[in-house]
């Protein structure tokens, strides 16, 4: 396990340094050697198909007979989005992945989850009663002058209570960079999803990792492949808001073999 | 900052009407309070009187103000997409202040702070997140300083740009629905 971890790692960095230096004159790549520094309890939970999370350091690669010590920092954080790109699942652009399996972390979401499309999109009940016009609740003092023609000719300016909208329209999440998490926080972030997913490391794939949502409000969740964004119908039922609305990170991962999704809650 | 209260406004112009919405959130970004003004739309004499500061007029004193009056939630701070800084100041005594993404790598860990202009501010609010970028205008220190503070405290539990996407696509399905009525 730790040879093939050793030798992936080589592939990848060997592949990077190529297109880094590709096309740069009397700068030719002979060899690339490179130090894990990886206890194997970390690998468990970091090393899988496609390189997702490995603690690993480049004490000093060479290149040819030339060691690059000085740019190892900034070559660092090229190495980390290549890899972090190189580990994205191959999801179509523009798809828009139901979540409607996984595991729950207890307390969140199970009804909301088998809720379908079309109930989404109705205007929740709760709230309709709010959805009144605040005629003339408003304008400005000249507001024969500012009369809307074919809308509200003559009323002027008002301000319309539209909470409903706010319902309709998704919260977005964005997943985080993982790359740019503290490695220990990687670690301990593939430890909670490996253990409420019940499954073993390398057959799980990340997609993605997602802070700040609000889990008691969730009524649907979706994950749009493409911008790898979190979309999150709230529940105007569940959507009080208020002091203590509490979010937590989402860990989406699919199975390799099945392609099932496995949604858990960092319990942190 | 526990029981924060953050505004989100954001106005629209297209085809001569202009329409405007706000937004309260709580801390996590769950909204509290929606509205918006139905499309204005300038007679050709107002356009010859008020000239050039006619949008400016609309956006500051028929929009923004009329908006926040109406709220029943005050914000401690209202947001606005960096597109549209003519909304910034104070209004009715919420300050007013520019966000965004910064598109750039962390300038460290949360809560760092840098402040490359005089009013203008990046803020570290997650781990491995894009930093934010705060524009202000009109405010005195001590205004932006308790802006920072809720953003840097607020900004861990939530992205605190997504609203200001979740608003004018808002306003986008307002402009269709209102786009409908018009041509039905």
């Amino acid at each position: 396990m730790f040879s093939r971890a050793r030798e992936a790692i080589r592939r990848a960095f060997r592949r990077i340094l190529d297109s880094i230096f590709h096309g740069i004159k009397g700068f030719e790549i002979r060899s690339v050697s490179c130090e894990i520094g990886v206890q194997a309890s970390d690998l468990d939970y970091s090393f899988s198909r496609v390189i997702t999370d490995l603690k690993f350091a480049f004490p000093k690669p060479h290149i040819g007979s030339e060691t690059i010590e000085c740019s190892i920092c900034s070559l660092t954080a090229t190495i980390e989005a290549r890899l972090a790109e190189d580990s994205q699942p191959p999801v179509p652009d523009t798809q828009v992945i139901e979540i409607t399996a996984g595991i729950d972390a207890g307390e969140v979401c199970e009804d909301a989850m088998a809720l379908n499309a079309s109930e989404v999109k109705s205007v929740p009940a709760a709230i309709s009663s709010e959805l009144r016009v605040n005629a003339v609740q408003a304008v400005m003092p000249t507001a024969k002058l500012y009369s809307v023609k074919g809308i509200r000719a003559g009323e002027g300016t008002i301000v319309v209570d539209g909470q409903r909208w706010a319902a309709i329209v998704p919260m977005t999440r964005k997943a985080a960079d993982f790359y740019r998490l503290p490695a220990e926080e990687r670690v301990r972030l593939w430890k909670v999803l490996v253990a409420q997913a019940g499954k073993r490391p390398n057959e799980l794939e990340l997609i993605g990792v997602f802070p700040g949502v609000p889990v008691r409000s969730i009524k649907r969740l979706g994950f749009e492949s493409g911008s790898r964004r979190l979309r999150i119908w709230l529940d105007a039922a569940k959507n009080k808001g208020g002091d203590d609305t509490p979010t937590r990170t989402l860990i989406l991962a699919r199975e390799r073999a099945s392609g099932k999704l496995h949604r858990v809650f960092d319990n942190k | 900052m526990a029981g924060s209260k953050i505004g989100y406004i954001a106005c629209v112009e297209t085809g001569g009407r202009y329409i405007g919405a706000l937004m309260v959130t709580d801390g996590a970004g769950i909204p509290l309070e929606f509205k918006y003004t139905e499309p204005i739309k300038p007679t050709r004499i107002q356009a010859i009187l008020y000239g050039g500061a006619l949008e400016r007029y609309i956006k500051l004193e028929v929009i923004r103000r009329k908006l926040i009056k109406a709220l029943q939630n005050r914000p401690d701070v209202i947001f606005v997409n960096h597109s549209d800084l003519s909304l910034l100041g104070l209004s009715e005594g919420i300050p007013v202040v520019a966000l965004q993404l910064a598109h750039i790598p962390p300038i460290g860990g949360a809560g760092e702070i840098k402040r490359p202009k005089e009013n203008e501010l990046i803020a570290q609010a997650q781990e491995g997140s894009d930093p934010l970028r705060l524009i202000f205008a009109g405010l005195e220190q001590d205004a932006m300083d308790r802006v920072t503070a809720l953003v840097i405290d607020a900004g861990r539990a939530a992205d605190l740009a997504e609203p200001l996407e979740r608003i004018e696509k808002a306003i986008e399905a307002l402009l269709k629905e209102s786009s409908a009525k018009e041509n039905g």
